[in-house]
C-alpha cells in the first residue's frame, strides 16, 4: 500500500516536472483501465473510448498543477476527468441510457477475441453475461449502474467513488448498498426464470 | 477489499465487458500529445498575440470548410436532426408552444381542446382549454414571483403555494424540467423509446423555406395493435422544431390525427400578464398549499402538499 502511494507521489512529481518517463508511466499504468471505464460508459465505439482515454491523460498532464491529494486520490481524480469526458460525449449524443459497450458488440467481435478451441464456450458465457448485464442496466438507474461498475469492475473504494462522482462517502455507501441489493434481486429472479 | 457478491458481479461485468484491444501505437500518440501540451505551456509566455490570432483565424477557416463539406456530403440523419432541434430549444431564452388535442383512438386519449405553454429558465406556464373554452388544466410556476399554482377542472380546486422554501433549488429544477421537455418529451424520446421504429427523412420547401421532415412509425406493445406515426418539421437552416403531429391507426382503420404541436415560437418576451389568475369554473375554490423539496440520491422533487397530503409533484433527475 505504502509502496503504491510512493509510486503515485513519484508519478505526480514527474508529471509536474514534465518528465517524459512520467508520461510513459501514466500511459502504461492507467491508460487501459481508463479506456475500459470509458468503453463501459459510452457504448460500442471503442475507437472513441480510446480517443477519450488519450484526451483524459493529456488533460491530466495539462492540469496536474490542480491535483490536490487532500481532496482525492490520484486514481479518483483521473476517473473524474474521464467521467467528465464521457459526460460531454454523452450530452452530445443526447442518450438518456445506453447499454455498456460490450453488451452491444456483435458475435463476430466475440469470435475474433476468442481462441478457436474455446470459441463455443467463451461465446456462450459472454452471451449469457451480456444478457444478465443488459437486464441489470434496464433495472438499475444509471447512477446505480455507474457506482456498481466503479466498485465491482474497477475496484474503487466507496470514498474514491464519491470523489469521482462528486458525492459524499455516506451517499455513495447507501447508493452502492441499494445497487447491490437490486442487482442481487434481479439476478436471483433471473436464475429463477431461466 | 471486495465482498464475495461484489467479486461475483465484477466477474459478470468483466465477462460482459471484455477489455477492448487498444490500437497499436496509442502510447506514442498519447505521449506525443502530452509532450506537446507541456511544450505549449512552457512557450505560452513567449507566444505573441499576433500569432495566436493568425492561428485562430486559420483554424476557423479550416473548421468552416470541414463543416461545409460535412453538411453537404451527408444526407439528413433523423437522429442528428432531432438532437439539433432539442439543442436549439434548450438554447432559446423562451419557448411559446401551441398545441391541439383532436382524436381519441383506443388507449390513446388526448383531451380534445387547445393549449399553450410558456417556458423559460425562470418560469413555466401551461393552459389547456376544452372545446367549450372552459379552462381544463392550468399550471403556473414562477421562480421570480415565487409562486406555484395548479388547477384541474375535474377537482374544481386551484391550489397555490409560496415557493420561498424551495427557492434555493428552483433554478436547478426548472433547468432540468426545461431539458426534459426539450430533449425528452418533445423530440429525442422517439430515439430511445422506439429504437425499432421505421424512420424517414425528407427535405421539402414550404413557404419558400427549406424544411426537414422527420417521421417515425412504430407499433405500441398493446393488444389493440395501435400504430403511431410521429412527424416533426424542422427548419433546415436553424434546426429549430417548427411543428409536430401525431397520427394513429389500428388494423383496418384509416389514419387519424391524434394531437399536434401547431407552432413553437422562440425567444419571445414573456408577457407580464401571464401571472394573472385565469378564469376558473364558477364553483372552483382556491386553496393555499405548502411546498417542500424532496431529495433522493438520484432525483429532486418539488412537492406541493395540503395538510400533509401530497397534491402535486414535479420530479427531475439530480444534477450530477
Amino acid at each position: 500500500m505504502r509502496e503504491q502511494t510512493e509510486r503515485v507521489d513519484r508519478l505526480v512529481r514527474g508529471l509536474r516536472e514534465a518528465d517524459a518517463a512520467a508520461h510513459a508511466e501514466l500511459c502504461d499504468g492507467f491508460g487501459p483501465r481508463i479506456s475500459r471505464y470509458l468503453a463501459s460508459r459510452l457504448g460500442p465505439r471503442d475507437d472513441l473510448a480510446e480517443e477519450l482515454m488519450v484526451q483524459t491523460l493529456v488533460e491530466a498532464t495539462q492540469n496536474i498543477g490542480r491535483f490536490d491529494p487532500r481532496k482525492a486520490t490520484f486514481v479518483a481524480w483521473l476517473f473524474g476527468i474521464a467521467r467528465r469526458q464521457a459526460q460531454i460525449e454523452s450530452r452530445r449524443r443526447r442518450r438518456r441510457k445506453s447499454v455498456p459497450a460490450s453488451v452491444q458488440t456483435s458475435l463476430d467481435s466475440v469470435a475474433e477475441q476468442s481462441a478457436p478451441e474455446d470459441l463455443a464456450e467463451a461465446t456462450a458465457s459472454r452471451i449469457e453475461a451480456k444478457r444478465q448485464v443488459s437486464k441489470l442496466v434496464g433495472y438499475l438507474s444509471e447512477t446505480e449502474m455507474e457506482v456498481l461498475v466503479l466498485r465491482c469492475l474497477h475496484q474503487l473504494s466507496v470514498k474514491e467513488i464519491g470523489q469521482v462522482v462528486g458525492r459524499s462517502e455516506r451517499a455513495i455507501d447507501s447508493l452502492v448498498h441499494r445497487a447491490k441489493r437490486k442487482a442481487r434481486e434481479r439476478l436471483a429472479d433471473d436464475a429463477g426464470t431461466v | 477489499m471486495l465482498e464475495p457478491f461484489e467479486e461475483e458481479l465484477g466477474e459478470l461485468l468483466d465477462t460482459a465487458h471484455p477489455a477492448a484491444t487498444l490500437s497499436e501505437g496509442w502510447q506514442d500518440r498519447a505521449r506525443a500529445r502530452m509532450a506537446a501540451v507541456t511544450r505549449r505551456a512552457n512557450r505560452k509566455e513567449r507566444r505573441s498575440m499576433r500569432r495566436l490570432v493568425y492561428a485562430m483565424a486559420f483554424l476557423l477557416v479550416i473548421g468552416l470548410a470541414v463543416a461545409g463539406v460535412f453538411t453537404r456530403s451527408r444526407p439528413p440523419d433523423a437522429k442528428a436532426l432531432l438532437i439539433s432541434a432539442a439543442e436549439a430549444m434548450e438554447a432559446s431564452q423562451t419557448l411559446h408552444i401551441f398545441f391541439t388535442g383532436v382524436e381519441s383512438v383506443e388507449e390513446m386519449r388526448p383531451m380534445p381542446g387547445e393549449g399553450e405553454m410558456w417556458m423559460s429558465d425562470r418560469a413555466v406556464v401551461f393552459r389547456y382549454l376544452g372545446p367549450d373554452d372552459e379552462l381544463r388544466l392550468y399550471a403556473f410556476l414562477d421562480a421570480d414571483q415565487r409562486l406555484w399554482r395548479t388547477y384541474d377542472c375535474g377537482k374544481q380546486v386551484l391550489y397555490q403555494a409560496d415557493l420561498a422554501p424551495a427557492s434555493d433549488r428552483l433554478p436547478e429544477i426548472l433547468a432540468h424540467f426545461n431539458r426534459l421537455l426539450c430533449s425528452g418529451q418533445v423530440t429525442s424520446l422517439e430515439l430511445t423509446d422506439h429504437p425499432d421504429a421505421e424512420v424517414s427523412t425528407e427535405r421539402i420547401s414550404r413557404d419558400g423555406r427549406a424544411v426537414d421532415v422527420v417521421s417515425f412509425v412504430y407499433a405500441l406493445p398493446s393488444p389493440s395493435r395501435v400504430v403511431v406515426r410521429r412527424v416533426f418539421d424542422l427548419d433546415a437552416t436553424t434546426h429549430r422544431l417548427l411543428s409536430a403531429r401525431r397520427y394513429v391507426w389500428t388494423e383496418g382503420t384509416r389514419e387519424k390525427l391524434l394531437d399536434s404541436l401547431r407552432e413553437i415560437r422562440y425567444d419571445q418576451p414573456m408577457p407580464p400578464d401571464l401571472a394573472t389568475l385565469p378564469i376558473l369554473s364558477p364553483n372552483a375554490r382556491i386553496v393555499d398549499a405548502d411546498v417542500s423539496v424532496k431529495e433522493t440520491a438520484t432525483t429532486l422533487s418539488l412537492v406541493m402538499t395540503v395538510d400533509g397530503k401530497e397534491i402535486e409533484r414535479c420530479e427531475v433527475p439530480k444534477t450530477e
